[in-house]
């Protein structure tokens, strides 16, 4: 194709029409992408499909909660845009703790304890709060209002840090960053906190190491008996590199001391923030026991705002939706795009060629399609293990077979149109027929079954992870989101709401962007150009 | 022409279609007989005509001097060579000199190409086989030209076949025929699709092109008038076998076998006179399906002169006159 750009630059001085209009050179691709660009709806949809790119793509540096920095309390909060965590807990503690004062002090009469039968406990709460409020005359318990007191008192003073850079300064002078310390030196450096000797902290290290090991082996293994498990730790420690164990020891003595350096600038700043005055997020430089210098930042812990909500672990939705984007359309595209290619290649060429090459193809998609598609993905997913590389692999073979037989169908269709036999005359080669001239003419129907796969690939994953078989937390994709919010789905309903919706509005575009790349790759279609 | 060795020799070909049966395992348990046993030659920028009811193995005859389908048995020679015994790389190198005009203008041009890569296909194939040496300018110089050639203005390389007439369309498939300057053109029915107005631009065309690159054609028609105006000389074809090879003049004025004084008896004739005094040959029945074996004349089943002798023996193509052959009992039994 860039030759004959090439040749096109070189002769458009020349080319003109009788109407002075300049000819360009064109072919099929790129006339597809001017009647595409003529497709409103289809615009809008690549639009869409591109934010959803650059999202997933930008994940890691958006200003959004990742799941690694979640905190426990913001557990289920709403979705608000200009409500802070804090207040958002203040005013479900509220709500709670009025809502049964009133129960407490109210008797309702049987027609009311009737409607109450029928709420959920949330309405009957709102139900209460309401009464509550109306009567004017409840108020909270003394014990009541402490708790809520304190828990105000706790929104406005609790920090959050985030130790960035932790250097330590051995007797020698030398100041290193801790992740580059080894094992020795990081355990060395720790004694130093604890009081305890490295060689204590070294044993104790090694212990928890092969606890936490041991532990690992138990959930990948979950029918054993203890000594096989015993057994088993042996023999996987015994395989494993010492690298790979150093990994292990240092990740929990850098907890550790990372640990010390929080409880030091929680003490350090405690009295800085009680004083007020302060603005967050504050950022200072620490010095702990000589021996160690961080940066810290530190920020209200109830300040977040999330605008999606929270799930049942306090993870941001929106981090939640974004993370499981990346996933979801990830699937999507590479099992579409696989199984599109090896369904078209073998399926062209069994149209095509035919005879035994045909029946041996089909013969082999015949087999596999009877077999259940789900328990293959299962069995692959057992075999080769749960992650998400061996998912995609596992959707991918499988999900070819329906391409293979619409591509056939289409090519044996087409084969024996004249335009074949003239390419047949000319000599033109097997790879050259099906491929330049076959495959392009069912586009059509390639292009709109791809489409259509996409949502089918998310969904599919979806299932596979309600059945626990696709991701697993704390990775998320949409249809595990949407998995796990049915649940709660009365009480919670933005937990299911906005990752549906997400969900919903990219499986729009695909289909309208799938419409618009039919007509655009016919140049017979109604959008001329 | 003068030349004694004919561009193009077809010796006893037979091209048998198996019918096949079973589900698991393919058995062959007949065979349709599209053509069966026929020979013919043609010279250096000669037209010959076939003509032949609709299924008689006109196309077949085509397809088969192509090398679409493998003859089941016989050869042809192309410039002396055996085309059925070549090697796929030679047979590449001399189809150069053998290309094809289809009949249906809409369907043989792939409606996802413009008419730049349609004409040019062949050329790239060549060149992409290492048999034809061109730069992409001079492919693009070359469609132009042969864009110019058929009578389409180079403005329109970039459009696709659906924005084309079905002469027009035509015209494309007669410039991508020519871009490897063929020396023989197969045409199959190339005009039957066609207007009768455009079919007599048409027919034009192909003999100025004739005129100007020598090239030779064999054309496949229905129309008998068509053949005549375009043919040196016409062969008549009968259910896979050939009966009558004439120049087209003698043809036209002395048709000898039976079957082909029935063809010229059902053709119109443009003057109200004649055609109202002329006798009408009726053929009885329908053509027989082409599927058996048969060990007399082809023709017996309709013919109105047969004869017991026809019954049980094939006749075979006999020279009449110079320039005649005709495959009749009827002009001298065996041994007579
Ligand atoms: N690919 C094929 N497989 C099986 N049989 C075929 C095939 N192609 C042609 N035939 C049979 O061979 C016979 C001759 O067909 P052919 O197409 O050569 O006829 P034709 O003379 O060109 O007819 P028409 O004038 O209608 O085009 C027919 O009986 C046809 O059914
Ligand atoms: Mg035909």
């Amino acid at each position: 194709m860039t030759d004959t750009t090439k040749i096109e630059k070189e002769n458009e001085q020349g080319l003109t029409n009788e109407f002075q209009q300049e000819i360009k050179g064109n072919s099929l691709t790129k006339d597809a992408w001017k009647r595409l660009k003529k497709n409103r709806m289809a615009v809008i949809s690549i639009m869409v499909i591109a934010l959803y790119a650059i999202l997933s793509l930008a994940a890691p540096i958006l200003p959004i909660h990742t799941h690694t920095k979640i905190i426990l309390e913001h557990q289920n909060l709403r979705p608000s845009l200009t409500k802070t965590a804090g207040e958002l807990l203040l005013e479900k503690k509220d709500l709670e703790l009025f809502a049964f004062a009133t129960k407490q002090a109210v008797t309702t009469t049987p027609e009311q304890k009737a409607a109450l039968k029928k709420m959920q406990p949330n309405q009957q709460f709102d139900f209460y709060y309401d009464l509550g409020k109306e009567m004017g005359t409840v108020s909270l318990s003394a014990s009541d209002q402490r708790i809520f007191d304190n828990l105000k008192e706790k929104v406005e003073i609790e920090l959050l840090f985030d130790i960035k850079t932790l250097y330590y300064i051995d007797a020698a002078g030398d100041s290193k960053a801790l992740n580059k310390l080894d094992v020795p030196k990081t355990a060395e450096a720790l004694s130093l906190l604890t009081g305890t000797s490295a060689e204590d902290i070294l044993n104790r290290t090694h212990k928890e190491a092969n606890e936490q090991i041991r532990k690992e082996l138990q959930i990948e293994n979950e029918n054993i008996t203890a000594e096989e498990l015993d057994l088993l730790l042996t023999t996987h420690l015994n395989a494993m590199r010492e690298s790979v164990y150093n990994r292990y020891l240092k990740e929990n003595l850098d907890g550790k001391i990372v640990n010390f350096a929080i409880d030091f600038a929680q003490q350090e700043l405690d009295e800085v923030v009680k004083a007020g005055d302060v603005e967050f997020p504050l950022k200072t430089t620490l010095h702990m026991a000589d021996y160690f210098t961080f940066k810290v930042e530190a920020s209200k812990k109830h300040e977040r705002i999330y605008i999606f909500g929270t799930d049942y672990v306090g993870r941001d939705m929106l981090a939640r939706i974004i993370y499981g984007g990346q996933i979801s359309i990830a699937i999507g595209f590479i099992g579409t795009i696989t199984s599109v290619l090896i369904g078209t290649i073998l399926g062209a060429l069994a149209g095509y060629i035919g005879g035994k090459t045909d029946y041996l193809i089909m013969r082999v998609v015949d087999v596999l399609y009877g077999l259940p598609y789900m328990l293959m993905v299962i069995i692959l997913m057992a075999v080769f293990g749960r992650n998400i590389l061996n998912l995609f692999f596992a959707l991918a073979i499988i999900s070819w077979l329906t391409v293979a037989r619409v591509v056939r169908g289409q090519i044996i269709s087409l084969k024996n149109s004249e335009f074949v036999e003239a390419a047949q005359s000319m000599g033109a080669s097997t790879w050259r027929i099906v491929f330049k001239h076959l495959v392009p003419n069912s586009l059509g129907v390639i292009i709109v079954f791809s489409t259509l796969r996409v949502p089918a690939f998310i969904m599919l994953e979806s299932f596979l992870s309600f059945l626990g078989l696709g991701v697993s937390a704390p990775y998320a994709s949409w249809g595990s989101l949407i998995g796990d919010a049915v649940e709660g789905m009365n009480l919670f309903p933005w937990r299911l709401l906005f990752p549906a919706m997400a969900m919903s509005l990219f499986l729009f575009a695909m289909n309208f962007l799938g419409d618009g790349l039919r007509d655009a790759f016919d140049p017979q279609s109604k959008n001329q150009l | 022409m003068s030349n004694k060795q004919p561009l193009l020799e077809v010796k006893d070909v037979k091209l048998h279609f198996p019918i096949e049966d079973g589900v698991l395992f393919k058995r062959q348990v007949g065979a349709i007989r599209a053509i069966d046993g026929i020979s013919f030659t043609v010279r250096e920028g000669e037209t010959l005509g076939i003509v032949g009811e609709s299924g008689c193995g006109k196309s077949t005859t085509a397809r088969a001097i192509a090398q679409l389908h493998p003859v089941t048995e016989g050869n042809i020679y192309f410039e002396g060579k055996d085309l059925t015994k070549m090697s796929t790389k030679e047979l590449l190198a001399t189809r150069k000199n053998i290309q094809m005009v289809f009949q249906d203008p809409y369907a043989s041009l792939n409606p996802r190409m413009t008419v730049r890569t349609i004409i040019s296909e062949p050329l790239n194939i060549y060149v992409k086989r290492r048999l034809l040496e061109m730069s992409q300018t001079e492919i693009e110089n070359r469609v132009e030209e042969l864009m110019e050639i058929v009578g389409l203005s180079r403005f329109y390389k970039n459009r696709y076949p659906h924005e084309f007439s079905g002469g027009q369309r035509q015209r494309i498939g007669i410039a991508r025929a020519l871009a490897l300057n063929p020396k023989i053109i197969l045409a199959d029915e190339p005009v039957s699709a066609l207007d009768v107005s455009i079919q007599s631009q048409i027919l034009n065309l192909l003999k100025d092109l004739q005129k100007e690159f020598g090239l030779a054609y064999v054309f496949i028609a229905h129309d008998l008038a068509v053949i005549e105006y375009i043919s040196n000389r016409v062969a008549v074809m009968y259910l896979g076998k050939l009966v009558e090879i004439a120049d087209s003049v003698l043809l036209y004025k002395n048709p000898m076998h039976p079957y082909t004084q029935a063809l010229m008896s059902a053709a119109p004739i443009p003057d109200p006179q004649i055609e109202k005094n002329r006798k009408r040959i009726i053929l009885k029945g329908d053509v027989p399906s082409p599927d058996k074996e048969r060990i007399g004349c082809y023709f017996y089943d309709r013919c109105p002169k047969k004869m017991e002798y026809c019954k049980t023996h094939i006749p075979p193509m006999k020279d009449l006159v110079k320039g005649h052959q005709v495959a009749c009992w009827l002009y001298g039994k065996k041994g007579e």
